[in-house]
């Protein structure tokens, strides 16, 4: 039998992973549906005044949990219980880490994106493209950091992510020369760049959003290939 | 089995085995006794593959455990002194975790389970400690794996079910297994075992089948102020001395004390060895 991977093991950990999962998932979907009916609608589409505001606001609760769902991808390790039961369970790295990545990323992203094209949230396309990227790199990352933080991963995102805003802040606080200098607008380099054909527009994001978030999976894999116990908590008197 | 090669191991700054070299042969099982800290559950992480080793090679069957091969993983199995069980069905349980170990035998399961007086149906979440801990075990014993690792085994079990664990450890053991026990409760797998490892100070202090031991020592009590020739080491007992001796032509065989040997073992190591050497 294959030893980095086999369908039918995978099946086995998918199945056997799914039992921790389905409630997170389920809490998702939920939140998804709650958010999709009546005023506040974040699918509504159209941008009147008053449904705006209560649109961006479920829309940042729904994009929150996404990101959050995305960094409790190892939150079974936490305890060490839990984690030598997980890392035993014979199956490979790679299919204990896809099992987890497609239950905790995949899907979400599935269930999350599917009526995004279709909303009318962003009536300009090529936002709602740089949206679009922008959120699946930064979920990536949240799978990143997930892994090596597991439970508190999305915290340890937070933190990282505003030390960094904060600290860019400064730099250009603190150098009104170099504020003055920074012309660049992410839309109009997206619109310049692709054109004005759609097909262009796709590939570009395509590139874009591909590239960083398979290097953030890919550092994801090879962290969790090398999960072990920590010191244990019992027997260390000497 | 399993063969540790030159294995060296530390904590940050503690080291806690350097240089150690160890077989486990198949058919055997194994009684893993040391001090707290000695590093006793960290040798079964270590075989199983959840902790690697900084230098030296743990093998089992061939395969390096730190790679944590499917193929190997669903050939051992580890029942550590802590674990946390979902809350479902235990039959539940078993549907989802079964199918990754090949020769799990659920005839097996069931007959361990009635042995503890319990059945498949029961949720997980409402069992205790101690319950679970049967529960686990009885899975463990059932996945027929080759190799079965059980840290502190019978903590958390009332008596009778201590009686009940040696009973069906021993219906389920098979001349191609090997079973590593390792424990404080010395007691509760006296007439279980069949090999002795005592490790400490980072390396291995004893390493002996239970008939080589009690052909070389003997065990008894003896009244204050006696003391019988070849004692190599004592302690007070409730009958007086309970000693340790050099078994020398002539005197009968005694039945091992596997406490009274580990103390030996650990206060006196060159008289023991020396005692071994004499035979």
């Amino acid at each position: 039998m294959n030893n980095w991977f086999n369908i039918k093991r995978f099946w086995l950990v998918l199945r056997h992973e799914f039992g921790d999962a389905w409630v997170e998932i389920a809490i998702f979907v939920g939140i998804l549906l709650v958010f999709s009916i009546g005023p506040s609608a974040f699918f509504r589409g159209g941008h009147d005044a008053a449904g705006f505001g209560a649109s961006l606001i479920t829309g940042t609760a729904i994009v929150l949990y996404y990101w959050v769902l995305a960094s409790r991808l190892f939150a079974n390790i936490q305890k060490t219980e839990r984690r030598i039961g997980y890392l035993t369970l014979p199956a490979s790295n790679a299919e204990k880490f896809y099992a987890r990545l497609l239950l905790y990323w995949l899907l979400p992203t599935a269930i999350f994106f599917f009526p995004y094209p279709n909303s009318g949230m962003h009536t300009d396309i090529y936002v709602a493209h740089i949206i679009l990227s922008l959120l699946i790199v930064e979920a990536s990352l949240a799978v990143l950091f997930g892994t090596i933080f597991r439970r508190f991963g999305f915290l340890a995102l937070i933190l990282v992510e505003a030390a960094i805003v904060n600290g860019i802040s400064a730099y250009f606080a603190t150098h009104p020369r170099a504020f003055s200098n920074f012309d660049f607008s992410f839309v109009a380099w997206v619109m310049e760049y692709a054109g004005p054909d759609l097909e262009n527009l796709g590939k570009l994001t395509f590139r874009v959003t591909a590239v960083p978030t398979v290097l953030n999976i890919g550092l994801a894999r090879i962290i969790f290939s090398r999960k072990r116990l920590r010191r244990p908590v019992v027997n260390t008197e000497i | 089995m399993v063969t540790i090669s030159n294995l060296e191991f530390s904590y940050g700054s503690h080291r806690v085995f350097q240089n150690l070299d160890l077989t486990f042969d198949e058919g055997k099982i194994y009684g893993l006794l040391g001090m707290n800290g000695a590093g006793k559950s960290t040798l079964l992480y270590l075989m199983s593959g959840l902790l690697f080793a900084k230098d030296g090679t743990v093998d089992f069957n061939g395969h390096n455990m730190s790679r944590r091969s499917p193929n190997a993983l669903a050939d051992l199995f580890i029942v550590p002194e802590e674990f946390d069980l979902p809350a479902m069905t235990f039959e539940r349980y078993i549907k989802l975790n079964a199918p990754f170990y090949p020769n799990f035998s659920r005839e097996t399961l069931d007959n361990c389970l009635n042995g503890f007086g319990m059945t498949a149906d029961m949720n997980l979440a409402r069992l205790s400690m101690g319950q679970k801990k049967k529960a686990f075990v009885c899975f463990a014993l059932a996945t027929n794996t080759s190799l079965l690792l059980m840290d502190e085994p019978t903590n958390g079990l009332d008596i009778p079910s201590k009686s009940q664990f040696r009973k069906v450890v021993a219906e389920c053991m098979t001349d191609n297994r090997t079973i590593i026990i390792s424990t404080h409760q010395v007691r509760d797998v006296e007439n279980l075992i069949d090999h002795l490892t005592i490790v400490g100070s980072g390396k291995m202090l004893l390493d002996m089948p239970v008939a080589q031991i009690c052909d070389h020592l003997t065990f008894g009590d003896f009244k204050l102020g006696q003391q019988p020739d070849g004692a190599i080491y004592s302690q007070p007992s409730a009958l007086g001395n309970a000693v340790v001796c050099s078994r020398t032509a002539g005197d009968d065989e005694t039945p091992l004390d596997i406490e009274l040997l580990f103390n030996a073992v650990v206060a006196n190591p060159d008289s023991v060895k020396q005692a071994f050497a004499a035979k």
